[in-house]
């Protein structure tokens, strides 16, 4: 068995190159403290404006760290980030990204249901969700060159593909929470005097956020599984790799060990999601 | 003020942007030399098409193949729904039983099959039956019925003989008592396997390669009929648990009062109640297991997606033509799937007890 | 800078050596053309394409050529925007089954179960062919070639078929490769040929040429190792190669006289680009003899 270290090393780390494996063990503890970070801000610990500075801080520095730059750290190509990690690294980048811009989003639904781009945006995503994940990777993939004449790499049509799917579900999930909040709260809200995006900041954004949480981790979950999907388009993700090495006959026999590395290393990313949304859930409380 | 010039700036840069990506979009298909339109689509397709209901081979056009991709798709779907839903139910039952071992089995269940992605869930069946099942040479036997690592062969009646079963809505509607329609299903249902025995079987037999004649479900069908059914599975469980818990408990108490057992509470009195509750998540989970087909592709199973955006797409090179197709089609479902989720008003059902 | 598009990875044909350089009788050939040009084989950037962006990367210009065993056809050269150059492989499509069915020819495959790869030629070729004689086959699609041999071996099917040289390579990554066999017929013809975007003679001239010239090359007997030898020949045919005699007309499509001196010095001949990256897998010459050997490669002379 003296395989099995190399077996689970490539189906986490892939192709990319050994001397700079550092840089991926820093990106996982990136990732462990924006969760913490974001755990500390839901507990009134942190500014909300410290807060903002250190995910952009910590989310440029990860991919600063993923890609490097040719000056300090040597410049991987795109796909050499492989294996699991570009499972955690897709996810990881997808989900604040997407979470920021559907609160965007949000408010245009609530506030400004009947300017066009809203009426746009409505329709897009009713569209975006109905058809399966992979339609929408294809679609980037194969379409969006043609009409743009820009080269897109894999990973960056893995990246927007996902980036998009998430919004179209999160805005739905914020839509629902925005719907659950007490008419009492509006009332006072309009008795004080606040509107507009004063009001969707201070009185709607936090209900919203809160009544949201178990959906809205939900939501995570089934990103963070359907990060697996990346394979179908090209990507070696951790599934790509299990699947060029059962191709071996070395490790043919070794399938059901393989399966079960890659099935451990997802539930155990989905469990700590679910973990934090436990968290978090507790952690907010509004007086 | 404010809102009209946004729209008005909006709308230009909209239209401008959605302008330029068209005309280069067309430069693009013009210099291949293609142009855009849906002809093609009625233009001979070249291509044969193996694990199929209704057969295709290359002198029938695209769209025909489209529309057996769309029943593939449509055929695995209910069989998915069908078993999903019966393994859901069993394990949503599990959870509310009073045992600490068959809750924690359930949980274990809908835990474990919920946070692992369907994709590895699908690649590793696969993996698995074309490794474990024997060859064709040496198939598991069992009088007819052979089974192996290329599927499942069994002896065939001709189609006629399945036709008394669309008596079975006729009974549900016409009959006026339960024990009427009870009587009734089951004389149909003999008289109907009796008949079996007069037909015409094909009968698998052996030939050079494989065993050929009889019906025939590759290991691919059963591969997505597994995987998909069991991780729906964990959902559905959880939906139906949902519903469930949503029942009074003075329900409970009161038919235990009556003398009926934890299961006959469970199907005759709380389930009923509880079916109006889950039934809306319930619908939309089928719905996500019909998108979820599309996965299909990573195993070679001919299913819509697979078919359009796979094979046709690369023979015929009309990309965009083809990822057309299959938004319109997945948000057609999707439309009218949504309307009946909303618009049904969910029936009580009548208590049997 | 030659941009050149190349195979993401077939064995023999594109691959990365053991060093990270990128390898591969389609290498080769765009390293040649970047000798003919530059005098330096690596003034090339390779991007890897796939089945679906190949054409689109090139009619788009956004390679200069194409160098990915790709099938000569009416269809590709005249409406997709862009033309094919020399045939620099004669390919077909064959099967791979196991020796224990003892088959000699496809025409016994009645009733089999075949594998293959979708959306390429092969797949309609399959069904051409098959309708044609008559005989029943159950077509079973698999996503890669990896995929393909691993339902191979584990007998999903009964047969893989593909190009015969996609074939050989995936032959030699079965577990017992002895145990299988390669059919000797072929049912399709498969010219693999360079081709570029429409529109530039000039170009299409030069990397045909090139091309032309390094099968020339091996009919001639010059190699990478005789060359300096043969500068000092007196058959006219190889004064004329090397640019020792006058090949009027070069400068037209911007080459230099002595240009197939370079690539022959620094890629070599046809036989040395096909012994280095074809035979070790196992591949034999066959079609792809010269055609005073009783081979398909002939090519106009260099005058």
């Amino acid at each position: 068995m003296s395989n099995i270290h190399f077996l689970i090393d490539f189906l986490l780390f892939g192709f990319f190159p050994e001397q700079q494996r550092w840089r991926l063990m820093i990106i996982l503890l990136i990732c462990l403290s924006h969760t913490w970070l974001t755990l500390k801000f839901a507990r009134h610990s942190i500014p909300l404006k410290t807060f903002i500075l250190c995910s952009f801080c910590l989310l440029t520095s990860s991919w600063y760290l993923a890609f490097g730059d040719g000056w300090l750290l040597n410049i991987i190509p795109t796909n050499q980030l492989s294996g699991f990690i570009l499972n955690i690294c897709l996810a990881y980048w997808s989900i604040p990204i997407a979470t920021v811009m559907s609160v965007g989003f949000c408010y245009l639904m609530i506030y400004q249901p009947e300017l066009w781009p809203t009426h746009c945006f409505v329709i897009l995503a009713k569209i975006i969700r109905s058809i399966p994940l992979i339609t929408l990777l294809f679609f980037i993939t194969l379409i969006l060159p043609m009409m743009t004449n820009i080269e897109i790499t894999r990973f960056q049509a893995a990246l927007t593909g996902l980036i998009i799917f998430l919004i179209a579900y999160i805005v739905e999930v914020f839509k629902g929470a925005h719907q659950a909040i007490d008419t009492h709260q509006h009332e006072s809200a309009a008795a004080l005097q606040i509107t507009g995006i004063r009001k969707f900041i201070h009185i709607d954004l936090p209900q919203i956020i809160k009544n949201s949480i178990p959906s809205l981790i939900n939501t995570y979950i089934g990103l963070i599984k359907d990060t697996a999907l990346v394979t179908i388009i090209g990507l070696s993700d951790s599934l790509g790799n299990l699947q060029l090495l059962i191709a071996k006959y070395e490790f043919k026999h070794d399938f059901l060990l393989l399966f079960a590395i890659i099935a451990a290393l997802f539930w155990m990313l989905c469990f700590i999601c679910s973990l934090f949304g436990k968290k978090l859930e507790k952690a907010i409380v509004y007086e | 003020m404010i809102k009209q010039s946004i729209n008005g700036l909006f709308s230009i840069i909209a239209l401008t942007t959605l302008a330029i990506l068209l005309i280069k979009l067309n430069q693009n298909i013009n210099h291949q030399n293609l142009e855009f339109g849906f002809d093609f689509l009625f233009s001979q397709s070249g291509f044969d098409i193996g694990d199929t209901w209704i057969a295709h081979t290359h002198d029938q056009t695209y769209a025909h193949a489209i529309l057996i991709g769309l029943c593939n798709t449509f055929i695995l779907a209910i069989a998915c729904v069908l078993l999903s839903t019966l393994i859901g139910i069993f394990f949503a039952i599990l959870s509310t039983n009073h045992s600490r071992w068959l809750k924690l089995l359930s949980s274990a269940y809908i835990n474990l099959f919920r946070n692992i992605p369907l994709l590895v869930q699908i690649l590793f069946f696969y993996t698995s039956i074309l490794y474990w099942l024997p060859p064709i040479e040496e198939t598991l036997q069992f009088a007819d019925i052979h089974l192996s690592n290329r599927g499942l062969f069994f002896p065939k009646a001709p189609s006629i003989a399945f036709l008394p079963l669309l008596l079975i809505p006729l009974i549900f509607i016409k009959a006026t008592s339960f024990k009427n329609r009870k009587n009734l299903f089951l004389g149909l249902i003999i008289i109907w396997g009796v008949s079996l025995f007069f037909y015409d079987w094909q009968i698998p037999t052996r030939t050079r390669f494989s065993l050929s004649g009889g019906g025939q479900l590759s290991i691919e069908w059963f591969t997505l009929l597994i995987a998909l059914s069991i991780y729906s599975s964990s959902y559905i469980a959880e939906c139906i648990r949902g519903g469930i818990h949503a029942i009074h408990k003075h329900q409970t108490e009161s038919a235990k009062s009556l003398g009926l057992n934890h299961l006959q509470i469970m199907i005759k009195v709380i389930l009923p109640q509880a079916v109006p509750i889950f039934m809306p998540a319930l619908l939309n989970q089928y719905l996500n297991l019909t998108k979820n087909i599309s996965l299909a592709i990573a195993i070679g199973y001919p299913d819509f997606f697979g078919i359009t955006a796979g094979t046709i797409l690369n023979q015929s090179g009309r990309s965009l033509e083809c990822i057309l197709v299959v938004i319109c089609i997945y948000g057609l479902i999707n439309t009218i799937s949504t309307y009946f989720i909303e618009n049904i008003s969910y029936p009580k059902w009548k208590n049997h007890v | 800078m030659l941009r050149c598009g190349i195979h993401e990875g077939l064995a023999g044909f594109s691959t990365i050596d053991n060093q990270g350089n990128r390898s591969g009788f389609d290498v080769d050939f765009c390293r040649a053309i970047s000798s003919a040009i530059f005098n330096d084989p690596n003034k090339v950037e390779f991007i890897t394409l796939n089945v679906k962006t190949r054409f689109l990367a090139l009619s788009s210009k956004k390679v200069d050529v194409l160098s990915r065993n790709t099938t000569y056809t009416f269809e590709r050269d005249t409406a997709l925007g862009i033309t094919f150059t020399a045939i620099n492989f004669y390919d077909g499509q064959g099967f791979l089954v196991p020796k224990k069915y003892y088959i000699k020819s496809v025409s016994e495959l009645n009733g089999a179960t075949i594998c293959i790869i979708p959306g390429t030629t092969t797949e309609l070729n399959l069904a051409d062919y098959f309708s044609l004689k008559n005989i029943e086959y159950k077509p079973i699609v698999v996503e890669s070639t990896q995929q393909a041999i691993m339902a191979y071996e584990q007998n999903r099917c009964d047969a893989f078929t593909t190009d015969s040289s996609a074939l050989h390579v995936s032959k030699t990554l079965l577990q017992n490769p002895n145990e299988h066999v390669i059919l000797d017929d072929f049912i399709s013809k498969e010219p693999l040929a360079l081709a570029v975007a429409s529109g530039d003679d000039k170009w299409r001239k030069l990397v045909s040429w090139v091309v032309w010239g390094i099968i020339e090359a091996e009919e001639l007997g010059i190699n990478q190792n005789n060359i300096d030898l043969s500068q000092k020949s007196n058959n006219p045919k190889i004064k004329r190669l090397l640019g020792i005699l006058p090949l009027a007309g070069a400068d037209n499509i911007g080459l230099e006289p002595n240009f197939m001196a370079k690539v022959i010095k620094q890629v070599g001949n046809y036989a040395d680009i096909f012994d280095r990256n074809l035979t070790p897998i196992g591949l034999k010459r066959g079609l792809n003899r010269q055609w005073t050997d009783g081979g398909l490669l002939y090519a106009p002379p260099l005058r």
